[in-house]
């Protein structure tokens, strides 16, 4: 009956239930497509960011984290390789070397990133095989070839098929430089990677850095990035013990978490103030419609409903402009999410270069995505935030004096 | 014995400093099954008494009983639950609630009182028969005539099978036609029902009409006359 009641009351002020529903419902959308591209942005940023960097997960020597050098390198990867390629979380692996070092032509020298990778790999390097500006990616896992960033390449003036002088310290402290061709020349879009990062065969720098078989970092990529801290516990149960450990990227790359995270924190701002809004049009709605019914609420109270109905059947209106609401928002933000999550957002108009952020390379098209618990996490927000606004109209009701209520117009 | 008793019953209102004496040691009894009138000119505390019996409002003092029950120290909820269970009220305004049909309006006070379905079901037709508004159960108060609005409220009012009905002015807002029929309803259903009625009114006609007359001036009961 008083859900009947609350029902019919809502149905009357169609206008005014129908403004606060399409509040509710935009408010619902609009969250929900701000959390979807937020969500969306940040994996593409963390994507982006594991490629550039070591993984999703890394096993590196300790001693790495605190003095990155040459000289701390992992000696024999395969017992860590043989569990690492097994487990069904992890979607690839690949052993590394980093370090940094001098390259030089006969006009210039620059410093430089280098990264030896075992081309051979499916799916090593593919952000930077994907963006070949000139020439050919990397073949033979010991070829003395070498790939470079654009930006690099201007500055030291060199063509692919030219040669170039890799020079850095070894694994036992001696200077040694080792003669590379050019192989190819890639343009990544950010000044930063392509002005920095050259790309080697690891067996050439194994064996120029006389490290055997001997590497810097094992970079693990996931099956499910979302999955990063249950495959963690796992791997760290399997893996051989020693001086070598497992970090996550959150570790190894704190400016792109710190990004991550205060962008998230900006992002929660946003739906504060956007619930605070739309807390305040409930509560604006339920307060007059129960001013409104004064009289009306006067009789109810007079001919025997309790407090305690009224209260109820103030909040379930409340509710029930919240639950259309909600459905609404659904139905739309789900919607807009979708389409931007198969066309995306092309933010190429806003700017021309300059792509690079905290260590990552960001998309001009942004793909918005969205978990369930997202969604339903908004959801029970929006729910609960606006009944507890219909808290205070609903009181109010409960407390009605008949007697005041029904006096004479 | 008497369904209605008060004792010394007083109501002062103050409104900023200012006391307005609206009932003065008012000491009444009903019997069960009257018919009775209040009577007095506007102003003169037919409502505020009819609020006292009917346990919407507190006397400032004195003492009222309905039905046996002390009203006057009832809690808030229990005054409630006197009201759904033994008073039914007529308002001369805002008497139905708008968004409930007919039949709906008066079935409210069993939906209240949690009486089931079917028994509900025999109860409404069979009032909104009695008081002529077959046919019209499924209409929305502002698709009935003022007269058929008040005939809603009678039969919410006794919907419940209350002690008593209180009516307050019932028949102001209607042309005398349509008061003589509502009287006639009234009238015929305290004498087929055996229920207690209590309205006020100033206007002769209706007056004419009650069994038992009680004549308020100034807050003051000044005459209280029976006419069998
Ligand atoms: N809520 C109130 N506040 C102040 N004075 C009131 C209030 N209600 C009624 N009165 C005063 O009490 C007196 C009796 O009023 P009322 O019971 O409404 O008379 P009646 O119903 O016979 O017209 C009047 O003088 C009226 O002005
Ligand atoms: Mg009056």
């Amino acid at each position: 009956m008083i859900a009947r009641l609350a029902a019919r009351n809502l149905r009357r002020h169609f206008r005014r239930t129908l403004i606060t529903t399409i509040g509710i419902a935009l408010g619902t959308a609009l969250s929900l497509f701000s959390i979807g591209l937020g969500d969306g942005g940040h994996l593409q940023m963390i994507e982006n960011g594991v490629r550039i960097g070591q993984g999703h997960l890394t096993v590196q020597m300790d001693s790495y984290l605190e003095s990155p050098s040459t000289a701390k390198f992992l000696p024999d990867p395969e017992p860590f390789l043989a569990v690492l390629e097994n487990h069904p979380g992890v979607r690839s692996v690949f052993p590394r070397i980093r370090g940094e070092g001098m390259l030089a032509t006969a006009y210039a020298a620059e410093g430089v990133q280098f990264q030896g990778i075992d081309p051979s790999r499916r799916g090593e390097a593919d952000l930077f095989r994907d963006s070949i500006a000139e020439g050919d990616f990397l073949s033979a896992s010991d070829g003395a070839h070498i790939f470079l960033g654009q930006k690099l390449a201007q500055r030291l003036k060199v063509k692919v098929g030219r040669k170039t002088v890799l020079t850095f310290q070894d694994s036992a402290g001696e200077i040694t430089s080792t003669l590379l061709r050019v192989s190819g020349i890639f343009r990544s879009g950010s000044s930063a990677i392509d002005g920095t990062i050259c790309l080697v065969p690891i067996g050439t720098l194994q064996r120029a850095l006389g490290m055997g078989q001997g590497v810097t970092s094992l970079a693990i990529y996931l099956e499910n990035p979302f999955a990063q801290e249950a495959v963690y516990r796992q791997l760290e149960r399997s893996l051989p013990g020693g001086s070598a450990g497992l970090y996550h990227w959150q570790t190894l790359q704190p400016d792109l978490r710190d990004y991550v995270v205060l962008d998230d924190v900006f992002g929660y701002l946003i739906y504060a103030i956007i619930l605070f809004i739309l807390a305040i049009g409930v509560l604006n709605t339920v307060l007059m419609s129960v001013m409104e019914r004064k009289r009306e609420i006067g009789i109810l109270t007079a001919i025997g409903m309790g407090g305690g109905a009224v209260l109820r059947m103030v909040l379930l209106e409340t509710a029930l402009i919240t639950l259309i609401g909600i459905a609404g928002g659904l139905v739309l933000g789900l919607a807009v999410n979708w389409y931007f999550s198969v066309h995306g957002l092309d933010l190429t108009s806003f700017s021309t270069e300059g792509w690079d952020l905290a260590g990552t390379v960001i998309d001009p098209i942004m793909r918005s995505k969205l978990r369930p618990h997202r969604v339903f996490q908004l959801c029970t927000a929006v729910f609960l935030l606006s009944v507890t606004m219909g808290i205070y109209p609903a009181v109010k009701a409960s407390r009605t004096e008949p007697v005041e209520a029904m006096e004479k117009p | 014995m008497a369904i209605i008793r008060t004792e010394n019953l007083s109501r002062v209102y103050r409104e900023n400093s200012i006391e307005v004496k609206a009932l003065t040691d008012v000491n009444l009894q009903i019997q069960r099954g009257d018919f009775a009138v209040l009577a007095g000119p506007s102003g003169s505390g037919k409502t505020t008494l009819l609020n006292m019996l009917g346990a919407l409002d507190r006397p400032t003092s004195g003492r009222a009983w309905l039905d046996g029950h002390e009203i006057t120290s009832l809690s808030k909820m229990d005054r409630s639950r006197l009201r759904r269970d033994h008073i039914g009220f007529i308002f001369q305004f805002y008497n139905l609630i708008p968004v409930l049909t007919a039949y709906e309006n008066a079935e409210f006070v069993l939906l209240l009182q949690g009486v089931s379905h079917h028994d509900r079901e025999t109860k409404v037709s069979e009032l909104l028969k009695k008081v002529g508004l077959s046919g019209l159960e499924h209409r929305k108060p502002h698709e009935l005539s003022g007269g058929q609005q008040q005939r809603v409220a009678i039969a919410r009012a006794l919907a419940s099978s209350p002690s008593v009905v209180l009516a307050d002015e019932p028949t102001a807002n209607l042309d005398s036609q349509t008061e003589q029929g509502l009287l006639d309803l009234m009238e015929q259903l305290n004498r087929d029902l055996g229920t207690t009625f209590l309205f006020s009114s100033h206007d002769p006609e209706v007056i004419d009409r009650a069994r038992r007359l009680i004549v308020l001036r100034d807050g003051v009961v000044v005459s209280d006359t029976r006419r069998d």
